[in-house]
């Protein structure tokens, strides 16, 4: 390791106090001193390795300039960044889970769903329960992609048996994943959806 | 007691010499150097200590600037350090008065 480095590195170790950019700033503001130092003695005719290890020994000793910089420190940044940085990751794992759970396998995909009757609310989406499935091997070319429509299920409302809509599920893929892709359907009127979806999309 | 004279002492002429210039940590080792002539050694990791000492109590700032190609950390003496460096001044002339005077006795 450079000589420069462990100098540094011996004087950071006995300042706990330092939030990250200020360690940053000390090896910074050290590193420039002793290599101005060495500098000069060179241009006096020191050999290099020689001036640089006189610059490291003129700084004293690692331990008493780190104990009495530590000292100087408030620990209240070091302490604000540890906890605003252990609440971000808490937040973010707290948003992040529950999303994962719900939508992870199925970021891919799309629910498109279709209902009998024009009277079915979106609150009322949420009460239908699946009564019949039929797997899909459809694909319709959409740009530089193919929608493949991979999954049918219907569904019927816990409550009013009359409330029955159709739900599709699909998935983008490249073409290069899709083989000659068939008829496309006409576009549903229908309403999208994050619900779940019966299962990820199978390799084309 | 001891320690926190020494500590004044130095803190002194860091002020001292910012009162001049703006300047940075190995040019003010550098300054202090040719000026006392070797009087005493300033261990050159110590300043910085004081530097961040001086900055906490408003005596000094510091800026960023750019020199051949390098960014260096300048301090710079605030109106809070010009007052105390006048305080520290007068102490320190008390001091080497009353020393002088039973010197001068002996």
């Amino acid at each position: 390791m450079d000589l420069y480095d462990s100098f540094c590195r011996a004087v950071c170790a006995h300042i706990p106090r330092a939030t990250a950019r200020e360690r940053e700033d000390i090896v910074r503001e050290l590193t420039h001193h002793m290599e101005d130092h060495a500098r000069q003695l060179t241009e006096g005719g020191t050999e290099a390795a020689a001036a640089r290890a006189q610059a490291v020994r003129a700084m004293g000793d690692p331990v008493e300039i780190g104990t009495k910089w530590n000292r100087q420190l408030s620990p209240f940044w070091l302490w604000t960044e540890r906890v605003l940085r252990a609440a971000v990751t808490c937040l973010t794992i707290l948003i992040a889970i529950p999303f994962l759970i719900e939508y992870g396998p199925n970021l891919n995909s799309i629910l498109v769903r279709v209902g009998f009757t024009e009277s079915l609310s979106e609150s009322m989406w949420l009460t239908l329960r699946p009564i019949g499935q039929q797997p899909l091997e459809l694909r319709c070319p959409y740009g530089d992609s193919v929608i493949y429509f991979y999954d049918l299920v219907v569904v019927q409302g816990r409550h009013d048996p009359e409330d029955r809509a159709v739900q599709v599920s699909a998935a983008p893929i490249t073409k290069t994943r899709a083989g000659s892709p068939s008829t496309c359907p006409p576009s549903p009127t229908a309403a999208a959806s994050g619900s779940p979806t019966p299962s990820p999309p199978p390799p084309a | 007691m001891r320690g926190k004279q020494s500590l004044a002492h130095t803190s002194l002429l860091v002020l001292s010499l910012l009162s001049r210039q703006d300047m940075y940590g190995y040019q003010m080792i550098s300054t202090l150097e040719q000026k006392l002539d070797r009087t005493f050694a300033l261990k050159e990791g110590t300043l910085y200590p004081i530097l961040r000492e001086l900055e906490s109590q408003g005596a000094v700032s510091c800026y960023e600037q750019e020199v051949s190609g390098r960014v260096r950390k300048y301090y710079h003496l605030t109106r809070k350090g010009k007052r105390l460096l006048a305080e520290e001044r007068e102490q320190w002339d008390r001091y080497a008065r009353a020393i002088n005077t039973v010197l001068e006795l002996s």
